[in-house]
């Protein structure tokens, strides 16, 4: 695994191969849907089966995933019973950041945000990502200042697409 | 007769360049997603050069 090349479009592609259900939030949902904005990190709210948590926990082990806060000469491995619940789990992997979280605003979580989703191709499989609308709506009740700066990017990407 | 030559009219109202919106709009999600791994890995690059060339600065 650590051979693959560093990208968050690979991170993704593994995320898919590995059966992992989630859907994609944040920056790249925006990026996928045609907002002019970068980012650095991947944000998925992952189902938290137990049948997908063992998929997410394996695919993290092979990524070498560890805790952003804590790298260096005191790693700390993934913990599943964090994955299990609505925190956020802010890891560095092989291939680039991945924050996992539980629920995002709202206490929305996989099943609440699936039906607001769109499903994109990606290599041979598809992704699901938070629609366009969503995001926006979720970035307008946001008090973070970050959020309101991606506001007038994301507002014109959906107005230009209508 | 629209004006190109001052970049003004290629503005929504809240400054954002419309005509990237449109070039992004006009690629696949995946071909956006993998634009943004080539601008991340131009960002570390330009990162890595700035963080060589204070290397390579005598100390005051």
């Amino acid at each position: 695994m650590a051979s693959k090349t560093a990208g968050l479009t690979n991170l993704l592609t593994e995320l898919v191969a590995a059966n992992v259900e989630f859907v994609l939030v944040g920056g790249l949902a925006a990026v996928a849907q045609g907002a002019p904005i970068s980012t650095v990190d991947v944000d998925i709210v992952h189902a938290r089966s137990e049948d997908n948590l063992d998929r997410l926990m394996t695919l993290l082990t092979a990524l070498h995933a560890q805790y952003r806060g804590r790298l260096g000469a005191d790693p700390l491995p993934p913990s599943r019973d964090a994955l299990a619940g609505p925190g956020h789990s802010l890891f560095q992997t092989d291939l680039g950041p991945l924050d996992c979280l539980g629920a995002i605003e709202q206490g929305l979580d996989y099943a609440a945000l699936v039906p607001r989703s769109v499903g994109i191709a990606l290599g041979p499989g598809r992704v699901m990502v938070l629609g366009l609308e969503t995001l926006i709506e979720l970035k307008r009740q946001s008090s973070q200042r970050k959020d309101q700066l991606m506001l007038p990017a994301l507002e014109a990407t959906l107005a230009r697409r209508k | 007769m629209k004006d190109y030559t001052d970049g003004v009219n290629d503005r929504d109202q809240a400054g954002v360049d419309v005509t990237l919106v449109d070039a992004c709009l006009a690629l696949t999600p995946e071909q956006r997603l993998l634009q943004n791994d080539r601008v991340i890995a131009t960002i570390q690059e330009l990162r890595d050069g700035f963080e060589d060339s204070r290397a390579d600065q005598p100390a005051d």
